[in-house]
């Protein structure tokens, strides 16, 4: 056979073989390959759309506590705020009492001092009137020159002045 | 026997074994039977690699995913929209003229004795592992069955009203030229995997037979090798520009 001679026959089997070849290698290589990247594709494609969407779930989840947190937060502050001016209300109004009742005391303490005051000076005033009483019997008693007598009855003024 | 008739032996196809068909002497030549040998090197490896396929890629499965994804992005590159039909044809097209250009560094093997241990015919001592392509048989029919499936692809895609139509566009003073485009795109795909074939394999022969020793191999890694491929993926994406032009 030449090296430059068509022989039908080869063709022709060439021809089939080509054939036979490409159908095999479609079935037992292409379509699997193509099939099996084609599916993982779409598997990392669902994960990926699975991920994200539990990720804006846990955002909002994420999202809602925080605001239920601020919430919690508020009212804590708003109680703590409260009690504070309720104590100090109390306060307040404890310590008026309190000033109300030293007040009282302190007025009742010196109309007690008055009183004694005024009961010390009757007394007093008692014992002067003896006293002199006593002076005058004395002065009649004893022979006295008008000097003296005159200094007696300066000194009983200057006393009772004092008193 | 001379250098050049070794040669001319050695190019030649040659028939393994024949029978007879409505009284006519057909033979199966080497080109033929290497093709088998080639189909069969093709599956088993496709089957090895596509064996158990895994969720996670290991490095068999990557690839053949690779190799895929690539005629893939190829088909899509040169054919546009409805490239995804002609990813099988171009990938094993492709797959099988690099195997068959670049096989002749595998002809250390003793495929021919042993074949001819096995079935005692002495024509198959003459069987050494030689691209089949350069058989200008299979290069023909090769490049029929690429026009062939342009103008099937165009009719499949366009209708038969737009396949016609693509002869007149833009002008009909182009009808005689789109139409010997079809004979001489044929010519021209199987002239230049045949020629390219067998040049560099006369080259390696000669080669071989001036310096059997070390030459060769530096010599077949372009020759052989990078012609090889190259030539694969030549005729690959000239087919491809070819039917993305049809169907566009």
């Amino acid at each position: 056979m030449k090296f430059f001679s068509f022989y039908i026959p080869t063709v022709v089997f060439s021809a089939i073989n080509l054939l036979v070849l490409y159908m095999i290698m479609k079935k037992i290589l292409f379509t699997p390959i193509i099939n099996f990247v084609e599916n993982r594709k779409k598997l990392i494609k669902d994960s990926l759309d699975h991920a994200e969407h539990q990720k804006n779930e846990a955002e909002a989840l994420r999202k809602d506590y925080e605001e239920q947190l601020k919430a919690a937060r508020m009212a804590a502050e708003k109680i703590v705020e409260d009690s504070r001016v309720k104590a100090e209300k109390q306060h307040e109004l404890l310590t008026q009492v309190a000033r109300q009742e030293a007040e009282e005391i302190l007025v009742k303490a010196q109309e007690e001092i008055q009183i004694k005051k005024e009961q010390m000076l009757k007394e007093l005033k008692a014992e002067v009137a003896g006293l002199a009483l006593a002076a005058a019997s004395k002065v009649i008693e004893a022979n006295m020159d008008n000097d003296k007598n005159r200094r007696l009855v300066d000194k009983f003024l200057d006393e009772a002045g004092a008193a | 026997m001379n250098l050049s008739e070794e040669l001319t032996i050695a190019m030649s196809p040659h028939g393994l074994f024949g029978f007879k068909i409505f009284g006519m002497e057909i033979f199966v030549t080497d080109t033929i039977f290497l093709m088998w040998i080639i189909m069969a090197i093709m599956i088993i490896l496709a089957m090895l690699l596509t064996r158990n396929l895994k969720l996670v890629p290991d490095g068999k499965q990557n690839a053949a995913e690779a190799f895929v994804e690539f005629m893939q992005k190829f088909s899509k590159d040169n054919m546009g929209h409805h490239s995804k039909h002609f990813v099988p044809y171009l990938g094993t097209l492709v797959l099988f003229l690099a195997v068959s250009n670049t096989i002749s560094i595998f002809n250390i093997l003793p495929v021919g004795s042993l074949m001819k241990t096995i079935t005692g015919n002495e024509a198959f001592g003459e069987l050494v592992l030689r691209p089949p392509t350069k058989d200008i048989n299979l290069t023909v029919i090769l490049a029929l069955i690429s026009i062939i499936l342009v103008i099937f692809s165009s009719i499949r895609f366009k209708g038969v009203k737009g396949w016609l139509q693509y002869h007149v566009e833009p002008s009909v003073i182009l009808l005689p030229f789109k139409i010997m485009d079809y004979f001489v795109r044929t010519l021209s795909l199987s002239m230049r995997l045949f020629g390219n074939i067998l040049g560099s394999f006369i080259l390696m022969e000669l080669v071989f037979a001036v310096m059997p020793a070390f030459v060769p191999a530096v010599f077949s890694i372009y020759f052989d090798l990078f012609d090889g491929f190259l030539q694969a993926y030549v005729f690959v994406f000239l087919t491809s520009l070819y039917i993305g032009e049809a169907i566009e």
